[in-house]
Parts: C-alpha cells; sequence; structure tokens
C-alpha cells in the first residue's frame, strides 16, 4: 500500500571514527508538506541526523527513504536540500546571481527555467535587489536569506534548515518565520529558538544522545516542562502564563 | 576589492569574447614577463596601459590592485640599485648606487606593472564565472580552476577571519613583538586558521555536492564570436610575435 510518507528513516545508526553511538536507532516518518522541528540540547545529533538524510554522510546501518526513493549517500539528488547552519557554506560564487542559479543550471533545466527560477527564488525571499552583489558585501540577515534563495531555486520537495534564524535580528528572524510560514513544502528545521518552531511547526522531534526521544504535536511537547528540564530545554515563555513577577530581575 | 567589480561596464575590452581575450592576453603576458629587449619592453608597457585607458576601469580600481605589486618595486628597487655592482653612478663612501642596478630596477618595475594591468584587462573586464568557462574551454585542469575559483571567493572570508583572531589575541595580550618572540602564539593563530578553513572548505563541498556539483562550473553566458574579436586577438598575437621575434635579434 502506498503511503502519504515524504522522508522516512528506519533504524538509521551512526558513529564518526572518534566519537561513536551518535545517532542510536532513529526512526521517524514525515507527511507531505508537513513542517517538523526537530529540538534538542547541542551535541543530540541533530546536524549529524540532517547530513544523513541529505545524503552528505552514509549511516552505519538503517535506511533513509525520501519522496519514495532510498537516499543514497553522495548521489546528487535535487528533490531535497539542506541549508547550512553558517550561510558562508552556502554562498560559494562569486555574486549571489551565480549562487542562485548554480542549482538549476546543474540539474541541466533549460536556459529560461533557470532564470525564472532564479528570479522567483530571489523575489520570495526579497533578496532581489542583491541579485549582482558580492556575498563578502552582504550583511549576516542578507546572507541568511541568500542561501536560503539558492535552495529555492532548485524547489526541493524537502528542505532541512539548520538554525535558520541564528545571528539575525527581529527584522530578519520576521522575514524568515513569514517565507517558511507560506512554503509548501516538507520542511525539518532544527533550532534552539523554541518561539520561532512554535510560530512555523505543528510537530516536533525531540532528540537527546542520539535517540529520538518522543515526537509529537509541537505546543504539547514543548509545555511538557519536565520532559523538557530533563533534556536541558527550557519551555518556551510563550507557553507560560504570564507573570510579572517573571520579568522582575531583583 | 573585486577583481571583476567593474565587468558590467561597456568599452571594447569589456565587449571582447572571453574566449578570444584569453587567447591574446595570456601569451601577451608571457611576453611582457619574459621579454628583454629594451624596446619590445616598452611595446608591451605601452600596450597594457592603452588597454587599461581603452577598458575605461576607474583609475581608483586600478591602483588598487597594483598596490601589491608596487610595494614590491619599492622594496626591490634600492637593493637592486646598491647590490647589483658593476659601473658607479654615484658613490657616497662605502654606499654605490650602480648604473646597472638602476637599469635592472627599471625593467623590474615596468615588466611588474605591466603584466599587471594586462591582468587586470583579462580578468577585471570579464565577469569570474565567464573568465571561468573560457579557461574550461581551453581545457585548464578543473582543480587549477577549482583552485583559482575558491582562492578567490574566500579569502576575503580569511582574512576577516584571521583579523578575528588578533584582535582577540591582542585583547589577551598579544602583540606583534611578543608573538616573534614567543612564537607558539603566533603558530597557535595560523594552526587555528588553517584547521577552521579546511572544515569550510569541506562544508562548502558538501553545499556543493548537494546542488549536483561535479567538477564543472555551469553559468548562464553563452560566448559568442564575433568579427571585432577575431581582429583583436589576431592584432595582439601579431605584437606577441613581433616582440618575441624583436627579442631574438
Amino acid at each position: 500500500m502506498k503511503n502519504n510518507y515524504i522522508l522516512q528513516a528506519e533504524n538509521l545508526n551512526f558513529s564518526y571514527p572518534d566519537k561513536n553511538d551518535v545517532l542510536k536507532q532513529v526512526c521517524f516518518r514525515i507527511s507531505s508538506g508537513e513542517h517538523v522541528g526537530l529540538v534538542g540540547p547541542n551535541g543530540s545529533g541533530k546536524t549529524t541526523l540532517f547530513l544523513l538524510l541529505c545524503g552528505i554522510l552514509a549511516p552505519k546501518s538503517g535506511r533513509i527513504t525520501a519522496g519514495g526513493k532510498r537516499v543514497i549517500p553522495g548521489h546528487f539528488n535535487p528533490n531535497i536540500s539542506y541549508l547550512f547552519q553558517s550561510p558562508e557554506d552556502q554562498l560559494f560564487s562569486p555574486t549571489i546571481f551565480d549562487d542562485v542559479t548554480f542549482g538549476p543550471l546543474n540539474m541541466a533545466l533549460p536556459r529560461e527555467e533557470v532564470e525564472k527560477r532564479a528570479a522567483r527564488a530571489l523575489e520570495q525571499v526579497g533578496c532581489s535587489p542583491l541579485a549582482e552583489r558580492a556575498p563578502h558585501h552582504l550583511s549576516g540577515g542578507e546572507k541568511r536569506l541568500a542561501a536560503f534563495a539558492t535552495i529555492l531555486s532548485m524547489m526541493p520537495d524537502i528542505i532541512l534548515l539548520d538554525e535558520p534564524t541564528s545571528n539575525l535580528d527581529s527584522l530578519n528572524r520576521r522575514n524568515v518565520i513569514n517565507i517558511i510560514r507560506q512554503m509548501k513544502q516538507t520542511l525539518v528545521i532544527c533550532s534552539h529558538d523554541l518561539e520561532f518552531l512554535l510560530e512555523t511547526c505543528r510537530l516536533v522531534i525531540l532528540i537527546d544522545q542520539g535517540r529520538i526521544v518522543r515526537e509529537g504535536p509541537i505546543v504539547e511537547l514543548l509545555s511538557d516542562e519536565k520532559l523538557m528540564k530533563s533534556h536541558n530545554l527550557e519551555k518556551p515563555h510563550s507557553l507560560t502564563p504570564h507573570n510579572r513577577l517573571s520579568h522582575n530581575h531583583r | 576589492m573585486e577583481l571583476d567589480q567593474y565587468a558590467m561596464l561597456r568599452s571594447p575590452i569589456h565587449s571582447w569574447d572571453a574566449r578570444w581575450k584569453l587567447l591574446a592576453l595570456a601569451p601577451l603576458i608571457f611576453v611582457g614577463a619574459a621579454i628583454k629587449h629594451p624596446l619590445g619592453l616598452l611595446c608591451v608597457a605601452g600596450v597594457s596601459s592603452a588597454m587599461v585607458i581603452i577598458s575605461k576601469l576607474p583609475i581608483r580600481h586600478v591602483l588598487k590592485i597594483l598596490k601589491g605589486p608596487f610595494y614590491f618595486i619599492i622594496i626591490m628597487t634600492p637593493v637592486l640599485m646598491l647590490t647589483s655592482g658593476g659601473e658607479h653612478l654615484v658613490s657616497w663612501g662605502v654606499i654605490s648606487v650602480y648604473r646597472s642596478g638602476l637599469y635592472i630596477a627599471a625593467r623590474l618595475a615596468i615588466k611588474a606593472l605591466s603584466v599587471m594591468l594586462l591582468f587586470i584587462c583579462l580578468f577585471g573586464t570579464t565577469r569570474l564565472q565567464e573568465s571561468m568557462k573560457a579557461m574550461e574551454f581551453f581545457k585548464l585542469p578543473p582543480i587549477l580552476l577549482a583552485l583559482f575559483f575558491f582562492t578567490y571567493r574566500y579569502i576575503f572570508l580569511y582574512f576577516e577571519d584571521l583579523g578575528k583572531m588578533l584582535t582577540a589575541a591582542r585583547l589577551r595580550g598579544y602583540t606583534v613583538l611578543r608573538g616573534l618572540k614567543d612564537l607558539k602564539s603566533t603558530v597557535n593563530i595560523m594552526v587555528t586558521l588553517l584547521i577552521r578553513s579546511y572544515e569550510q572548505s569541506e562544508r562548502v563541498y558538501a553545499a556543493m555536492r548537494l546542488k549536483g556539483y561535479t567538477g564543472a562550473f555551469p553559468t548562464l553566458h553563452r560566448f559568442k564570436t564575433q568579427v571585432a574579436d577575431i581582429l583583436k586577438t589576431s592584432l595582439l598575437l601579431s605584437l606577441s610575435i613581433l616582440i618575441v621575434y624583436m627579442d631574438m635579434l
């Protein structure tokens, strides 16, 4: 029977040469068009999981399926994209336009289609005026949005976002939230900004020490103060009834 | 500062097809670097200066790029003038300025500046992606192209990183003098920069692979040969051959 899961991980295990059991028996299924948050303390294996999901790293054992096809490490799969934590890693071309067209050109799309996609992606993130600028001349927020455009131009079905709001000011953070909320693709978003996840995701996966601890509706899971504390996380303020005394720092 | 910052200007040098431009200027750069005949050297200097003028590149931009070779010339000129030996031009006690030294210094300065001007005309009037495509057309090894490309893209970032690390070190009492005396701290900074750049190169490579990189640098630009390209290239190639012939006489 055909299911509606666009991204599936089955019994994933992974170790680095100098660190064993970074991921242990990781299993999850994500439905098409779902926006899922991935939370966990530092070093819990979130970024490693992303690197496995997009095929940069190969699991020690287990299986990843994206869009019904098995993810083969090292193979180019334009249906799954990954937004790196640092935009500097994603912007490697002399201009933003070159970066935004890099993926579509490698997908062997016709010239007109490449131009159309690049224009649309830049427009979507509000970076059209930056197209001819060099990446190192942009501010942190502009770099982040431009990096976003480089993956949007490939029009992937699944997008993995690693800390998309880190180092952003409140205005740029709001821009990213608005962009994500309009996106129809399947998103997995890893972030320590839990308020941001509350605004952009319906579901969340909690990972700690390489294992999936819990998954479920985001408000329900992040409201569980005991669970959050036991994994070095803090219940978001917006889920705590407001109390003026909590802002009294005396 | 970007080399191709003014690649969008309009001039006969800018409109020159990147492949033909490379075919014409690369030999002239080699000729300019290897030539011995003074007349030939002046010829290369004249052509390179004329090309920069025709290209309408802002003089401030050109001077900025020439700053590096200019410092090199400034350092080398007195060394050559005072140490080359031969016939004295002037003498103050034990210090003598030699005629041959002056001649070598002048030749070195003209050569360095001419070659740099040609280099600016070649890469400063074409977008880097197009220059890469042109070099790819002439079957330059992809590894060399990738090295050129990434050096150009990330050199600014590493200088910025180095600046930040030096500031952090200075805030904890590091000085250049102390760094020279206690080499360990200087080496630590350099090693950290090296490791960071290595780690970043791995992440950049991963990002490129995710976007389908297989060794080639795709671009939307399409090369189109025009009669003017062939004429310009023929003219400069003939000049290069003439200068070499003159040098061999």
